[in-house]
C-alpha cells in the first residue's frame, strides 16, 4: 500500500483539527504546518512499516485475518496504550 | 463629533446554506460561553445586519472578539466585507445584492492560556457607498487558506463591535 495522496493527507489534517477534542486532548501545540508534517510522518510510518507489522504476525494468523482486521487491531492496541479512555474495556468498569 | 458603537453577538448571526461557522454554547465552570466556531481548513462566513444610524463619514471598524478552541499559538486571518443599500434610492434587489471587496486582519494567539480572549480590528475601507440610514450587511469570515492563517483548530468568535464616526 502506498502513502496517501496529498489530498487525503490534507483531509486527515483538516478533520483531525475538527475532532481533536474527541481524543480526550485539550491543547494542540504548534501551528497548522507543524501538524501537517506530523500527519505526513504518520502516514509515511504506516506505509513503511506495514510489512514489518504483517511479518510480526505468526503465519497462521497472518493468513487467517484480512488486512482491515489487522489494521483495526493495531489501532485498538495503540489507543489502549496511549489513549486508553478511547478504548476502554468492559472489564475496566 | 462622536463615535457610534454597535455590538453584534453570535446569536444575531445569519448564515447561508453552506460554509457557515457552527454556533456553539459551552456550559463553562461558572457561566455559559457561546460563539461561532470558524474551521481551520474550510472558509466559513457569518452575516450580521444593521442600520447605519447617524453614520457621518470615514471607515468603519469591526472589532472582533475571539478565542482559540484548542490552539495556543499561531495566527488567524479574519475578513470583513460590507454590502450596503440606500432605501428609496438604490434599485438594487435586496436578495441579490453583493459584497464590496473585503478587508482583512491577521491576529496572533498570545499564548500562555489556550482559550484566552483576543481582540483585533478590521478597518472596513470598502464602504459600498455607505450613507447615514443605509441598511448594511457585514460578512465576517475566516480565511484558513491564507498563508498567514497558521493556527490549528477552530477560532471562536464571541462578539463583533462596529464603530464609526457620526460626523
Amino acid at each position: 500500500m502506498a502513502v496517501m495522496t496529498d489530498e487525503e493527507r490534507r483531509r486527515v489534517h483538516a478533520q483531525f483539527m475538527r475532532v481533536f477534542r474527541r481524543f480526550g486532548l485539550n491543547s494542540l501545540p504548534g501551528n497548522k504546518a507543524d501538524l501537517r508534517i506530523l500527519v505526513n510522518a504518520a502516514d509515511d510510518f504506516a506505509d513503511q512499516h506495514a510489512s514489518t507489522y504483517n511479518q510480526m504476525i505468526p503465519a497462521a494468523q497472518r493468513s487467517l485475518f484480512d488486512n482491515d482486521t489487522k489494521a483495526a487491531v493495531l489501532c485498538a492496541v495503540i489507543l489502549r496504550r496511549r489513549l486508553p479512555e478511547l478504548f476502554r474495556a468492559e472489564e475496566d468498569g | 463629533m462622536g463615535t457610534i458603537y454597535l455590538e453584534r453577538r453570535p446569536e444575531q448571526a445569519q448564515f447561508l446554506a453552506s460554509a457557515f461557522p457552527e454556533y456553539m454554547k459551552v456550559n463553562g465552570t461558572n457561566m455559559p460561553a457561546s460563539g461561532l466556531k470558524y474551521d481551520a481548513s474550510s472558509s466559513e462566513a457569518a452575516h450580521f445586519r444593521f442600520v447605519a444610524t447617524n453614520y457621518g463619514s470615514g471607515n468603519l471598524t469591526a472589532e472582533l472578539f475571539w478565542y482559540a478552541d484548542t490552539a495556543s499559538s499561531g495566527a488567524v486571518v479574519w475578513e470583513g466585507a460590507l454590502s450596503v443599500i440606500t432605501p428609496n434610492t438604490d434599485s438594487q434587489d435586496v436578495e441579490t445584492d453583493a459584497y464590496a471587496t473585503a478587508n482583512t486582519v491577521a491576529d496572533t494567539h498570545l499564548g500562555t492560556t489556550g482559550q484566552r480572549l483576543h481582540s483585533c480590528s478590521i478597518t472596513l475601507s470598502n464602504l459600498d457607498s455607505l450613507a447615514a440610514g443605509d441598511e448594511v450587511s457585514l460578512r465576517i469570515a475566516r480565511l484558513p487558506a491564507d498563508a498567514g492563517d497558521t493556527m490549528t483548530g477552530d477560532a471562536i468568535l464571541t462578539a463583533v463591535r462596529l464603530s464609526y464616526s457620526d460626523s
